[in-house]
């Protein structure tokens, strides 16, 4: 599985900005970040619990 | 509210409002969702956030105007419902609210109240001079723009002054919202970017968005007097790096692309001109265009899927074919390529 892009913050402004050394300052929080999102993303859609599920079962 | 998913022709995207994050991920990474259909596309299904000029009436007169605000037609409150019902039929995540001045609009924070209902994140903005302050928790960010961190710059750059109600708005709000600052860099301020650092710092707020002067709208008139010096230009990334050391997160305009230098930290968080890659324009009169900078006209609002989806995603710049940083950089800014027909400060084409 592949991140491609990851895009921090909001976009107030029509100038389309990337924030700029944020990748490098906040890397090990974007991870966490993601992993949460990603989690809580998987937890709304449902797919991870059924899943989980009938493979303990197995 | 909550997450937003989108397959996308390479897999998917995730936007967490809450997070503040969004995330482009492989099919892999949907099919563990529960995603197995992608659209077959060459495009995003849609773009991520789409610019909304919800007026051009402003109640300043900044001689660096892009947009030459001021007056004229604009769209009814119940065209912009049906704007917003589009935008949120396409799954966009983000509406971000301009102008002219949107507060100078009676009825703007029932526009973004309506966005806000139907999922999309609001962001907006504002000089700062008639901001009403409360009932604004449904903005994901609120932006003032503040082109000095004192009156003399600030007026000399923007030729009005609203100084002290900028700082006063941005004191207020910075303590309950997320609060960004942008800067329009020119001449007079960059040698001062540090003092807006450092006033951010003070002020508690969340980002510094630094954006690149254009020679569009009020702002064609006083281009050459603004601009920023060559000795400038050539200091620039060296000046935004050493900006990095503040605890207020910088963000950069695509438009200065050029001037930075792809490396690993660029190669993961910086992209040239997002223009119909991931965002797209409406003006206040309801014409669609690739960017709030840009004039050309791709049709009316109530056709914004299709222009989107029909839309020329072409845009070649001859004299940047075979430049590595292509590929990042897109050809820097489409409005000095538009005017000139490529980027005529761009450090690498004018060699």
């Amino acid at each position: 599985m592949r991140v491609y892009k990851v895009k921090l913050g909001y976009m107030p402004d029509s100038s389309g900005g990337f924030g700029f050394g944020m990748m490098l300052l906040f890397y090990p929080i974007i991870i966490a970040m993601i992993a949460s999102g990603c989690i809580y993303a998987a937890y709304i859609s449902g797919a991870f619990g059924e899943k989980d599920e009938s493979e303990d079962k197995d | 509210m909550n997450p937003k998913i989108r397959t996308e022709f390479f897999g998917g995207i995730i936007f967490d409002p809450e997070l503040r994050i969004t995330a482009y991920v492989d099919k892999n990474f949907m099919r563990k969702l529960g995603y197995n259909e992608f659209p077959d596309l060459d495009h995003l299904s849609a773009p991520e956030v789409v610019h909304v000029e919800v007026t051009k009436r402003c109640n300043l007169h900044c001689r660096h105007c892009y947009v030459n605000a001021g007056c004229c037609d604009e769209l009814s409150f119940n065209q912009l419902k049906e704007l917003i019902d589009i935008v949120a039929g396409m799954n966009v995540f983000q509406i971000a609210f301009g102008g002219g001045e949107p507060f100078c609009r009676e009825d703007f924070l029932d526009i973004a109240k309506y966005a806000y209902d139907r999922d999309i994140v609001p962001n907006v903005t504002t000089n700062g001079v008639s901001i009403k302050t409360d009932k604004l928790d449904l903005f994901g960010q609120i932006n003032v723009s503040l082109d000095g961190a004192d009156r003399e710059t600030y007026l000399r750059v923007r030729g009005c002054d609203a100084f002290d109600k900028a700082i006063n708005t941005i004191k207020t709000l910075a303590g309950s919202y997320d609060v960004g600052i942008n800067v329009v860099v020119t001449k007079y301020n960059f040698e001062n970017l540090h003092d807006i650092m450092k006033l951010a710092e003070e002020l508690e707020v969340n980002e510094v968005m630094l954006i690149r002067l254009k020679p569009i709208g009020r702002c064609k008139e006083v281009y050459d007097e603004l601009r920023l010096t060559e000795n400038q230009l050539q200091r620039f990334e060296a000046k935004i790096r050493s900006l990095l050391n503040y605890e207020v997160i910088v963000k950069v305009d695509c438009a200065f692309m050029p001037f930075l230098t792809p490396d690993d930290n660029v190669l993961i968080g910086m992209q040239g001109c997002d223009c119909g890659i991931s965002s797209l324009a409406v003006k206040a009169n309801g014409i669609v265009t690739p960017c709030s900078f840009l004039s050309q006209s791709l049709g009316f609002y109530k056709d914004l899927k299709d222009i989107w989806h029909n839309m020329s995603r072409e845009f070649k710049v001859e004299v940047c074919s075979g430049c590595p940083k292509y590929y990042i950089c897109r050809g820097g800014c489409r409005v000095f390529a538009d005017k000139y027909g490529k980027d005529s400060e761009c450090p690498i084409s004018r060699i």
